[in-house]
């Protein structure tokens, strides 16, 4: 059996701007690997691409460039982004989408059991009873009370609601899952249950899931390697814990500093970005970061970095990501937490 | 240290000439607000005390559904109009009173206002508003006029407030929209709030809310629609715009990993009421509540060890006609059968300045006073 189980190559997804002649590209260029069974994280602030890189991968938007093999199980190997109608349907089923916002991904025109039963309908031709004994299954397993299921979306709370679209995703029983930014719009009491839920899922189910997110804390908790998005490149891509204690590139290095600490006695010295994302209908020149990298050069303006292996398994777009030392807060909270507990 | 403290007052000083002695801008006592339904009275707040020093921040901590906003509203008297509100508000403005509104002088004692004998749509509401109290909101889209340019909207305040010099408006608009370090102010000041980024409405906002000086701001969530570089940006400015202009924050949030980082005190709230207060570090390091023992477990920490996350099982319940008892109980793995679920909690101290509401922290009253038996 193949190790891999996503294989993505230079993906591209482009929009028409307001001028025809303009093109806005909110994925440039993209290759990466997925691992079957592993959790792969991508994390990039609003407008980075993250989602549409996301959408791509289901087929929920169609690339403009590039090649995203899907190896099944059993059989040939599927290309989503050129596949036939046809042939895309037999792999249909083995990837699935949870959605961030519990309120408006479910129609509050159909029941609970019409919502999570509707992909089987689509996938299988299934018998009422078969039906009904899926849904229960995926209902106990997601923490849904069975009883509930002939109510409509609106009779429950926000937990519950991403549990429904969770059992929605999981109901015929996907290899790859897409979550996207699937517990940020929940309370933290309740985001602890959908993590807890949706690792324990994972290792029921063996699934492999590509967790998309702008909070690296929730990032760092659930997954195993980490990709960095910055204007529609990744930038970097790390095993989990490697990218938390070195990072390499100036990007993440921000972003680890940006994330505010729940510890009064955490502060650090941090790296205060200047200025924003730029318009990515007009990114800058060479490295699209360099306007507010604090360690550019002339290099930066001219050439653009390729993302490239600096040490085993991990891959950072930064001319200089071999010279440069930078700072993790990782390592500053640990030295934090080992001190209090001494 | 020493230096920054001076600075700050010095800074204060020509800010607004505060009143010797007064240092709370707010204090809050009792304050219940309610929404009539058909199926009941829905207690949204029910009754809360809150204080806040000058120049001081306090975190107003919750999940959705808590009451913080509502708090939040209630203190501008922005609630919608069927609400019931009852307590005392408490403001001090910290002014001589010369600066202040001919009818607000009328009703001050020693320089503070009970802000709930005001009728919410009143004249002297009005000039509270906006004049004493701001408030900036969770999302900067919605909360700017996308039909006025962002310099009106800065002036409109100024000119109510101020000065009715439309120029001299203008040119505090230009100095406050420099301060919160909006680039190129004099052409920004003409554009529309689309022409706008996320961060950069969040800053017109915060140069809107604080272009009168006010005494109390009171910050709705203001970093959450953001992404993190640009949090970090806006709330260093926060801070630093607190330090100059020595202005009270109530700041509502409900992420712990922003309250460690600027808040001074810390209030949780829970369905309503709230189960704890107290300075920031002696919270983190010593919460005592069930629910705020929950909270700090759930979250993830970047370093922290993986695995599974503790969870506050169940979710908020419904604040209708709930009968006398604790709030959290439900979902509370101390709750104690026959003491939590029968009497009302009262607040009891857990250490200097740390304020908690649970019965294993105090105790319950006897049985035969309680009515309901």
């Amino acid at each position: 059996m193949n190790d891999r189980m996503l294989q993505v190559e230079g993906l591209t997804k482009q929009y028409r701007g307001q001028r025809r002649s303009e093109w806005i590209r909110a994925v440039s260029d993209v290759s990466f690997d997925i691992r079957r069974g592993e959790v792969i994280s991508l994390v990039g602030e609003s407008g980075c691409g993250k989602t549409t890189l996301g959408r791509c991968l289901v087929r929920g938007l169609k690339a403009s460039e590039g090649r995203c093999m899907y190896y099944p199980e059993e059989g040939a190997p599927v290309d989503i982004v050129s596949a036939g109608h046809r042939e895309f349907k037999r792999v249909r089923k083995d990837i699935q989408l949870i959605f961030q916002d519990p309120y408006s991904s479910l129609n509050p025109r159909m029941t609970v059991f019409d919502i999570i039963s509707e992909p089987l309908r689509a996938n299988f031709k299934l018998s009422r009873r078969e039906l009904e004994e899926r849904v229960a299954s995926i209902a106990e397993k997601t923490g849904l009370n069975p009883s509930y299921l002939q109510r409509y979306p609106h009779a429950f709370s926000g937990g519950q609601r991403q549990r429904i679209g969770i059992a929605r995703a999981l109901v015929t029983n996907p290899k790859l899952v897409v979550c996207d930014e699937a517990v940020s719009a929940l309370d933290v009491s309740i985001q602890a249950q959908i993590m807890n839920l949706l690792k324990d899922l994972q290792e029921q189910l063996q699934m492999t899931y590509l967790f998309i997110s702008h909070d690296l804390s929730v990032v760092e908790h659930l997954s195993d390697r980490v990709a960095v998005m910055y204007l529609g490149r990744i930038v970097e891509l790390a095993p989990k814990s490697e990218l938390f204690t070195r990072p390499r590139h100036p990007y993440t290095e921000a972003l680890l500093s940006a994330v505010p600490i729940p510890d009064p006695d955490g502060k650090r010295e941090r790296i205060l970005l200047d200025g924003e994302v730029p318009n990515p209908a007009a990114p800058p020149s060479g490295c699209s970061f360099h306007p507010r990298c604090s360690y550019r050069t002339e290099r930066c303006a001219l050439e653009q970095p390729k993302l490239r292996e600096i040490a085993p398994g991990h891959l950072a777009a930064c001319h200089y990501a071999e010279e440069l030392m930078l700072r993790s807060t990782h390592e500053q909270v640990k030295e934090n937490v080992t001190s209090e507990a001494g | 240290m020493v230096q920054t403290e001076a600075q700050q007052s010095g800074s204060l000083m020509r800010a607004a000439s505060p009143l010797p002695g007064a240092r709370k801008a707010l204090e809050v006592r009792n304050l219940r607000v309610g929404f009539p339904t058909e199926e009941g009275m829905v207690q949204a707040v029910g009754g809360i005390d809150l204080e806040i020093e000058r120049g001081r921040t306090l975190a107003l901590v919750g999940e959705s559904g808590c009451g913080k906003s509502v708090t939040g509203r209630a203190l501008m008297a922005l609630q919608p109009k069927h609400a019931e509100v009852s307590g005392e508000i408490w403001l001090t403005p910290g002014r001589q009173e010369a600066q202040l509104d001919r009818r607000l002088r009328a009703s001050s004692e020693n320089g503070s206002f009970n802000l709930l004998q005001f009728k919410p749509g009143g004249k002297e509401m009005r000039h509270v508003r906006g004049g004493l109290i701001s408030m900036i909101f969770q999302e900067p889209m919605t909360a700017l006029s996308p039909l006025h340019t962002i310099g009106d909207q800065i002036m409109e305040n100024i000119l109510l407030h101020r000065t009715k010099n439309r120029k001299e408006a203008r040119s505090i608009a230009l100095e406050m929209m420099e301060r919160v370090g909006i680039g190129n102010a004099q052409r920004r000041l003409d554009q529309y709030p689309h022409e706008f980024s996320g961060g950069m409405r969040q800053r017109a906002m915060i140069a809107m809310a604080l272009s009168c000086q006010p005494a109390l701001l009171i910050a709705d969530e203001p970093t959450t629609a953001l992404d993190v570089t640009i949090q970090a940006q806006v709330l260093e400015l926060m801070k630093q715009l607190q330090h100059e202009l020595g202005m009270a924050i109530l700041f509502i949030t409900h992420d712990l990993g922003v309250v460690a980082e600027t808040a001074d005190e810390v209030a949780v709230m829970y369905l309503g009421r709230i189960v704890e207060r107290a300075p920031v570090r002696e919270l983190f390091r010593n919460p005592k509540h069930p629910y705020t023992k929950g909270l700090m477990r759930s979250i993830p920490r970047i370093g922290g060890v993986g695995g599974r996350l503790a969870s506050i099982e169940g979710t908020v319940p419904l604040p209708l006609n709930r009968p006398p008892m604790c709030g959290f109980y439900e979902r509370c793995s101390e709750r104690i059968e026959g003491v939590c679920n029968r009497q009302d909690v009262p607040e009891s101290d857990a250490g200097p300045g740390h304020k908690v509401r649970c019965f294993l922290y105090s105790e319950p009253e006897k049985k035969g006073d309680n009515p309901h038996e």
